[in-house]
């Protein structure tokens, strides 16, 4: 059995930020992730560390909260953040009077924009339609969800407090209308244990209704999931939206060496539905054709699905019409259940300040006297974003060294490629992993002291990973990338029945 | 001028074809995009490895596998070539492997067990002769890493081979000693090895570290051109035997056969025509076919031939291009046999996946046929090599057997042999 003071599940962007907060108000906490951190939503979304200018005209609160928290996160996270700008474009045909309130409601907001001529853009965005009316730049940025829950998370170590990932939350000890603790189960081992607690923070994103029902309250969470693609390189070096009511297929975000397109919306009923259909693709295409023509010609690398956690407090609208304002849950007021928030609605950019809502209630629980700190120090991933050069590169897409492959398990008893990946964008490039994922198992059987059988479960895992992934676009030079993959893996290496020809096992 | 044999695609399957027509003295031609596949494929050509494809235990004797496998699966390529052709393939290629200083050994009735990169065992009948070591029956091995390679882990292939060998394996790393700022892949390595100091580096690290008579299991860098001279260098330095390991792409080993067959191939008149892809067809009725390729310049030029071989390969090389909902023959935009809603979500499942068993379909002249009505297309087309449909290289252990036999019966019956 451990003991701390407050129980943090889910290890998103929310979650990582509430333990930070909270630990840098001094108070002991342990962080609960059934899977690595970053896994839900904060990992599987477009990337964009929003203005406000999107929700400007029908979520104005979303939209000032956004503009602040975007110029702080920008501030404190410069490690996580690529600060491309943001483009807002209108084409011929979209709606006048829906620019007229956006300009006036920007300007309301505090969003500052800047007018672009359409001419000049074609300089330097060639592949952009020819049909643009207006343009405006805002202070949009890519963020990578990856990297700034990792970074949370870290800095939160540093203060002492503790993190669990793989380690999912089963069930709570309630006595006299109270939560007094966590049944936690450890999904490496199978060990079952139980963390006493005077709180638990609920920050599950759209899981919280799942582990609200555990504590036998009823959470009315609407996961909606939407579905994104990805380029295999930068089709754009700034941050694309187009300039009409949100809806589908209208956001472009660079990262790294890609381009991140979407999204969808579409109500599902399991969190877990992070699967991506190739009809989902194509009505993407089809929609992001209108910005870039020459969409449907270019690399597709993968698809996925991520799931908004929005939360209807009263019959409200769903999908595109729920609003992103994120809610504080009080089970005490609400259901008379002492010790226990959930986080719920809300979006990337606003984590900090979710976290900062849940730790003020948090601390007044306890009788901390502390105010929240996030805003003022800087936090940093463990894989730093200025790579040096190191002649060793065994991840030559994105110039992932073995060096930073160290870096990256360097505190880990155990880990997957997968979360090699999220931390230093492995296998993430233009060749999905085809080269890197032998390199990488083969580096780290040796570095590590890995059997033969972990080792070979490091690289089928994430080669299947990656494929999965590929199955929604599995046409052009991605039909051509799995066979080289299939190859390879298959042909050449015949890691389909390696235990097979074992005289031993 | 006028070939009797024009020949679209340079991998094992188009070389195959043109030895076909060089063979009855035929005047043949082979146009190419790029520098084809078996350049970066393993150098082995492996029959059948596994039958039925979902068969964990490799197959003992492919010749014998066959048999089995004609009388089940009709449609497979290996049925359509026949088993005659098939054995008459690899006789020749036998034969013709030692006129050009690359000779293999092998037989189609013997699988023997080869180490693969990562550690596990491959099985293949028709291997260099230089490769003609018996893994599974070595006492001891060592496994050797060459630090400047990116491409190969020996603490990691060994762990993997201790499990299925009866032998003791273990696993040192060599430095070459070579000094670049960038990681090195095999064939970097392979040229540096040809240079007789470098040689030496590396036998002055194995010295002390590889136990003698010892079978050295090393990635595939022993040399460019001269690599039977490198491989006995070290084996007489270390007494040792040494058998190397096919790498990732790029492969030494493919390279080395790719490069000899056409240097043989162009000594005896055959016109290699490399860079440009076909992208004009014409024909008349059902038999005449004329082709054009684009030039860097943009200019067409047009090739006649009196009969034609279409070994563009599969997906991997374009041969066939996979659309949404569909897959292409990018040539002549042949009848495919498509297999697209089969995609199986398990990337190590033995079952064959629909974007390789998809291709062009046949009959036992090699020509192809519109799939309703079984009728030829064109008379004088001919197709052989990944192109075609109806199996799955990859998890069969077939892509070079079936490239070889598939095109050189097609090279065979289109020059009327």
């Amino acid at each position: 059995m451990e003991k701390t003071q407050v129980v943090v599940i889910g290890g998103g962007a929310t979650g990582t930020g509430v333990l930070r907060d909270l630990a840098l108000r001094g108070i002991d906490c342990i962080l609960l992730e059934q899977n690595d951190l970053a896994t839900g939503t904060s990992g599987r979304f477009h990337g964009l560390l929003h203005s406000g200018a999107r929700y400007a005209v029908k979520d104005f609160s979303s939209a000032r909260e956004c503009i602040q928290e975007n110029q702080i996160i920008k501030k404190i996270a410069p490690d996580c953040i690529e600060d491309t700008g943001g483009l807002f474009i209108a084409v011929k045909g979209d709606d006048p009077n829906y620019i007229k309130s956006w300009l006036e409601n920007c300007s309301l907001a505090d969003i500052s924009i800047e007018e672009v001529s359409p001419s000049d853009l074609l300089q330097t965005e060639p592949a952009l339609t020819k049909d643009i009316s207006r343009v405006y730049m805002v202070p949009d940025a890519a963020v990578d969800g990856f990297s700034l829950a990792a970074a949370n998370a870290l800095s939160a170590r540093n203060l002492g407090a503790r993190v669990k990932t793989y380690s999912c939350a089963t069930g709570f000890k309630i006595e006299k209308q109270k939560v007094r603790g966590v049944y936690v189960i450890d999904r490496y081992t199978g060990q079952e244990d139980y963390i006493k607690c005077e709180f638990v923070v609920n920050a599950t994103g759209a899981w919280a209704g799942q582990v609200a029902k555990m504590a036998g309250i009823g959470l009315n969470i609407t996961p909606d999931k939407g579905v994104l693609v990805i380029f295999n390189h930068r089709i754009t070096n700034k941050v694309i939206n187009r300039l009409r009511p949100p809806g589908d297929g209208d956001i472009f975000v660079p990262h790294g060496s890609v381009t991140v397109f979407g999204t969808t919306s579409q109500t599902t009923s399991d969190p877990n539905d992070s699967e991506a259909a190739a009809e989902d693709v194509l009505r993407l295409l089809e929609e992001g054709k209108q910005l870039f023509p020459g969409l449907d010609k270019m690399r597709l690398i993968r698809a996925f699905a991520g799931v908004r956690p929005l939360y209807q407090p009263d019959g409200a609208g769903s999908g595109r019409e729920a609003t992103r304002d994120f809610f504080l849950i009080d089970h005490d007021r609400l259901h008379g259940l002492e010790g226990m928030i959930s986080m719920v609605g809300g979006k990337l950019t606003t984590y900090r300040l979710m976290a900062k809502a849940a730790s003020d209630h948090v601390s007044k629980v306890l009788k901390v006297d502390k105010p929240c700190l996030t805003d003022k120090e800087i936090i940093y991933p463990p894989i730093p974003k200025q790579k040096e050069y190191d002649n060793k590169q065994l991840c030559q897409c994105e110039r992932i060294s073995s060096k930073l492959l160290d870096l990256a398990v360097k505190d880990k008893v155990r880990f997957t490629l997968n979360d090699v990946r999220r931390l230093t964008r492995l296998g993430m490039g233009p060749c999905q992993g085809t080269f890197c994922t032998f390199r990488a198992a083969g580096y780290y059987h040796q570095s590590r002291s890995l059997k033969a059988a972990e080792a070979n479960k490091l690289l089928k895992e994430h080669i299947q990973e990656r494929f999965k992934g590929s199955i929604p676009v599995l046409w052009k030079e991605q039909a051509q990338e799995l066979e080289l993959t299939r190859g390879i893996y298959l042909g050449l290496l015949n890691l389909e029945r390696l235990e097979s020809d074992n005289h031993e096992i | 001028m006028r070939y009797d044999l024009v020949i679209i695609g340079a991998g094992l399957a188009g070389m195959s074809a043109a030895l076909a027509a060089v063979k009855m003295n035929k005047q043949a031609v082979v146009l190419s995009k790029g520098l084809g596949s078996l350049y970066s494929s393993s150098g082995y050509i492996d029959l059948l490895g596994y039958y039925p494809t979902t068969e964990m235990k490799p197959v003992l004797n492919p010749a014998r596998a066959l048999d089995v496998l004609v009388e089940e699966k009709p449609d497979h390529p290996y049925s359509l070539v026949g088993k005659e052709a098939i054995r008459e393939a690899f006789t020749d290629f036998l034969s013709i492997s030692r006129e050009i200083g690359l000779a293999y050994s092998g037989t189609l009735d013997e699988n023997i067990l080869m180490p693969t990169a990562a550690g596990a065992l491959i099985p293949t009948c028709l291997y260099p002769e230089t490769t003609g070591k018996k893994i599974t029956e070595a006492p001891v091995i060592t496994v050797v890493g060459i630090e400047e390679l990116a491409d190969f882990y020996p603490d990691y292939a060994a762990d993997n081979l201790r499990h299925r060998l009866k032998g003791e394996v273990k696993s040192v790393w060599a430095s070459l000693n070579i000094k670049v700022k960038r990681e090195l892949n095999s064939f970097d390595i392979a040229l540096a090895l040809e240079n007789f100091h470098v040689q030496e580096a590396l036998i002055k690290e194995l010295e002390n570290k590889v136990p003698r008579n010892s079978l050295i299991v090393i990635p595939a860098v022993l040399g460019v051109q001269n690599w039977q001279q490198v491989t006995k260098t070290i084996e007489k330095a270390l007494n040792c035997d040494v058998l190397e390991v096919p790498t990732l792409p790029p492969s030494v080993m493919g390279y080395r056969l790719a490069e000899k067959l056409q240097q043989h191939l162009k000594h005896k008149g055959v016109d290699f025509i490399t860079g440009h892809p076909v992208t004009h067809v014409k024909c008349s009725g059902r038999q005449r076919l004329e082709v054009g390729i684009s030039l860097g310049s943009g200019k067409l030029k047009k090739i006649q031939g009196d009969s034609f071989v279409l070994a563009t390969g599969g997906i991997l090389n374009e041969g066939l291009l996979a659309c949404p909902g569909s897959i292409k023959e990018s040539v002549f935009d042949l009848p495919i046999v498509n297999d697209l809603l089969h995609v199986d979500r398990d990337f190590f499942s033995l079952k064959a996946q629909g974007l390789s068993l998809a291709g062009v379909a046949v009959n036992s002249n090699m020509q192809p046929i519109d799939i309703k009505s079984g009728q030829t297309i064109y008379e004088n087309l001919r197709a052989a090599g990944a192109t075609l449909a109806g199996y799955d290289p990859f998890i069969e252990k077939s892509g070079n057997g079936v490239a070889l036999a598939s095109g050189y019966k097609a090279g065979k019956l289109a020059i009327g042999a």
